[in-house]
């Protein structure tokens, strides 16, 4: 049909340039913040913090990839921090007591699937909005991982846990290689499986998903499922770099998770996100606290700064769509 | 003139190629009661707006109280004493009937308190005018239907209303509200008030208006005192002689049935509905808005369970148990409402057109690979005429009519065999419309059914091989093209 030569003709001419140069926007921004930071303290790019920059980042980045398949979803998963903390009181009550690696993971990340799994359910079923369902599930998880730890830190975890995290493979932290395989799995369930279309489905429109037959009930108990495991993930990474458990570990991730995921081109009003868009907006997050450090700015500020960046990146994203 | 409140001369208005108003006169007097009649783009909507200042006319001068004015402003709206029920009402139902009645015009005390005192008194004072008696602390959520619309009567004269426009006001209403609503309205008219009543429903036009406008096709028919009009006058001025656009109809081999419904019920959208569908037919649903058609439709489909009646499925009973299974079942379902439940706003293209391929094809495996996924979406618009840049534009950015093109087109590349459109033409072009006719009829040829719902005639008589009529949620009469369609019959049987 005639119409069909001269759409292609149009999406030459306007849609590819512009579109291209906006994916790679969020990456420019990350190098021209290391030139930046470069420039004041040439530390910044040694071997020794570029690795240092790699650990800070995984953990966090991967509760934030956790964090993405909800927001997807046009929902929240205030919850995301505290079940760090219960994987990793529970993962190092467990090595402590001797169980040995791979089971001791397997349980930490059944514990996780099945904080997603209720919360899930509380979210679809009992229709309560995600915000309120996961923040009753933050606060729930809080209190059991310090009934469990009766509020103190458990320490003599085995030296051969703590090695994963301080040993590199080719020089590349094995931290690293950790978010690597995750990012890259997260990715292609995102983009390459039916999950992955209705998980944007019912983030665009739950009503028209419904009715062209998504299966709702499942993609969203899926998501919250997904941001749970890969939280117990964070939760035994963290036991791991940390060399003990801490039961107020991950406080506050849900929230650097949330900034990482928006810096990174997702919505909360759904249907937006990606995988390295998320895993770019940790680093750009771990980056200002890391220069910051090395430059010598108080901590205080850091934090003003990272509030703001949030802000500024976003309200950037909104001007471009409106100007589209 | 000087006898009439309201007065517009030769009000043209133009949307981007399509006139919708061609030079029409109107008027109102005050006290009186003035039905505004048509079929769905005949030009209501568009005069409402252009009196409610939403639209500023093309050409043409609209006189309020003897003063000119070339379009409303609508910041003087209120000073002016024009005020609009809309048929959603758009009160809050979370507050009270006080703070509905004075939103926006509380009284204060000392520049930032509410006066308590002074906003119960107003409150009281647009209560009483609206001849009724409530207590103004009640949360509007918890009142009924009737009553919220009594508020909502009651808001709009609180602001010194001259000209009341109800639109659609009895649509959510039992009878015997009707008949309380219209005590309120006479009692209203009496005052000087003047009301334009816009409804569907004609007998409700014979009871309560003084005069009747009628509009077809942006233009006045004319206007006629009530006492002079007879309902067969009304009918045919209203549905003009129709004739069809052109050669879409064809007939098609007709096959077994492929879908049966037996006394479905649920109450209080639809009653005792029993219909057969046959593979290599189209069979028009015609009624009016709000008639039960939508309901039942997703009765049918699964996502609003009926209360009881059977459904048969190529002979076998189906319980419609959810969406997911009759689209497994081989049905396909158009919504009424294509924002919020046709289609993914803010995704691509190709996504939407693939939707219920998720479920049907790709399923399986659980992989989709984009590349296939656009050539399949390419394919599918292809068929359809849709215009677009990119596939991978966001689905937002077009025109209704090729949205609305997306969201059909979906259905057909499933493999379903009964394909439900509710109401697939609404706010789209003569184009898109007659390619979705034209889908229609092809998919009966391909020995399928179509399901076609719609509150237009024209459109129904043109692609369908029968017509059942629904009204108040009953399916009353069943035309046949064979025995010749006559509007005037049918549009009296929805009028039943």
């Amino acid at each position: 049909m005639g119409v069909r030569g001269e759409s292609l003709l149009q999406a030459n001419k306007s849609g590819g340039w512009k579109k291209k140069l906006s994916k790679f926007t969020l990456p420019l921004i990350m190098v021209l913040m290391w030139l930046i930071v470069f420039m004041f303290e040439p530390r910044f790019l040694s071997f020794e913090n570029l690795s240092n920059l790699g650990r800070q980042t995984s953990i966090i980045a991967i509760v934030a990839i956790a964090q993405t398949f909800v927001i997807i979803t046009r929902g929240i998963d205030l919850s995301v921090g505290s079940t760090v903390g219960l994987a990793s009181i529970i993962s190092a009550k467990l090595l402590v007591a001797g169980m040995p690696v791979i089971p001791t993971i397997l349980i930490s990340l059944l514990v996780g699937a099945a904080v997603g799994i209720v919360n899930g359910i509380i979210v679809h079923d009992a229709k309560i909005t995600p915000f309120i369902a996961t923040l009753g599930m933050m606060t729930i998880l809080r209190g059991a991982t310090l009934l469990q730890s009766e509020g103190k830190l458990i320490s003599n975890v085995p030296k051969s846990i703590s090695k994963i995290s301080e040993s590199s493979f080719l020089g590349i932290p094995v931290l690293l290689y950790f978010l690597l395989f995750i990012a890259i799995i997260a990715a292609i369930i995102i983009k390459y499986t039916v999950f992955g279309r209705n998980l944007f489905a019912i983030g665009s429109s739950e009503d028209s998903a419904r009715l062209s037959g998504v299966n709702v009930r499942a993609t969203t108990y899926g998501a919250y499922m997904v941001s749970g495991l890969l939280s117990a993930v964070a939760g035994f990474l963290l036991t791991a770099r940390l060399a003990s458990g801490i039961p107020t570990a991950g406080t506050g991730y849900e929230l650097d998770a949330i900034a990482s995921a928006v810096i990174g081109g997702a919505s909360l009003f759904g249907a937006q996100g990606s995988i390295i868009g998320t895993v770019i907006g940790s680093f750009i997050m771990t980056t200002l606290r890391n220069a910051g450090n090395l430059l010598g700015i108080e901590a205080f500020w850091l934090q003003i700064a990272v509030g703001t960046l949030l802000i500024i990146v976003v309200f950037f994203d909104q001007l471009r769509k409106r100007v589209k | 003139m000087g006898d009439a409140f309201i007065e517009m001369k030769g009000i043209v208005k133009k949307f981007r190629g399509t006139v919708a108003l061609k030079g029409v006169d109107f008027e109102v007097k005050p006290g009186e009661i003035h039905a505004l009649l048509g079929e769905n783009g005949a030009g209501k909507s568009t005069l409402i707006k252009i009196l409610t200042g939403a639209y500023a006319p093309d050409e043409g001068e609209i006189l309020v109280a003897d003063k000119s004015f070339s379009s409303i402003p609508v910041k003087e709206l209120a000073d002016l004493g024009i005020s609009v029920v809309y048929q959603d009402l758009k009160l809050a139902p979370g507050v009270s009937i006080m703070e509905n009645i004075l939103m926006g015009n509380l009284p204060k005390k000392a520049g930032m308190f509410i006066d308590r005192k002074a906003a119960l008194q107003l409150a009281k004072e647009a209560i009483s005018k609206a001849g009724v008696e409530m207590d103004p602390d009640t949360i509007v959520g918890d009142l009924k239907a009737a009553d919220q619309e009594i508020v909502a009567i009651a808001k709009a004269l609180s602001k010194n209303a001259k000209l009341l426009i109800l639109d659609e006001p009895t649509a959510l209403l039992a009878e015997d509200d009707v008949q309380r609503l219209f005590e309120i309205l006479r009692a209203l008219a009496k005052k000087g008030v003047s009301i334009l009543y816009i409804s569907h429903r004609l007998e409700e036009v014979f009871t309560i208006c003084d005069r009747v406008t009628v509009l077809r096709d942006g233009s006045k028919v004319w206007t006629k005192s009530i006492a002079d009009v007879s309902k067969n006058l009304l009918i045919e001025a209203i549905a003009g002689s129709m004739h069809a656009e052109g050669d879409l109809y064809y007939k098609a081999p007709i096959k077994d049935t492929l879908l049966k419904v037996e006394g479905l019920s649920r109450k209080p959208y639809y009653q005792q509905i029993s219909f057969e569908l046959r593979g290599g037919e189209v069979v028009g649903l015609f009624g009016l808005v709000g008639g039960g058609k939508s309901e039942m439709l997703k009765g049918i489909f699964g996502d609003m369970k009926p209360d009881s009646g059977t459904i048969y499925l190529g002979g076998e009973r189906y319980a419609t148990p959810s969406p997911q299974a009759s689209i497994n079942k081989g049905i396909g379902f158009v919504p009424e409402d294509r924002k919020s439940e046709g289609f993914l706003p803010r995704m691509p293209i190709y996504i939407n057109a693939n939707l219920p391929a998720y479920r049907r094809i790709y399923a399986r495996s659980g992989w989709v690979a984009p590349k296939a996924e656009k050539r399949r979406a390419q394919a599918l618009v292809e068929g359809f005429n849709v215009k677009f840049s990119s596939l991978e534009q966001d689905i937002d950015g077009l025109s209704g009519g090729n949205q609305q093109k997306i969201v059909v087109a979906k259905w057909i590349g499933t493999k379903i065999k009964v394909l439900l459109l509710d109401e697939p033409t609404a706010g789209i072009d003569v184009g898109a419309r007659r390619d979705i006719f034209r889908v229609s009829r092809k998919l009966a040829d391909e020995g399928k059914t179509v399901m076609y719902c719609s509150s237009y005639l024209p459109e129904i008589m043109e692609v369908a091989d029968r017509i059942l009529v629904m009204s108040k949620g009953r399916i009353t009469e069943e035309f046949h093209r064979n025995d010749g369609f006559h509007e005037d019959e049918i549009m009296k049987a929805a009028y039943q």
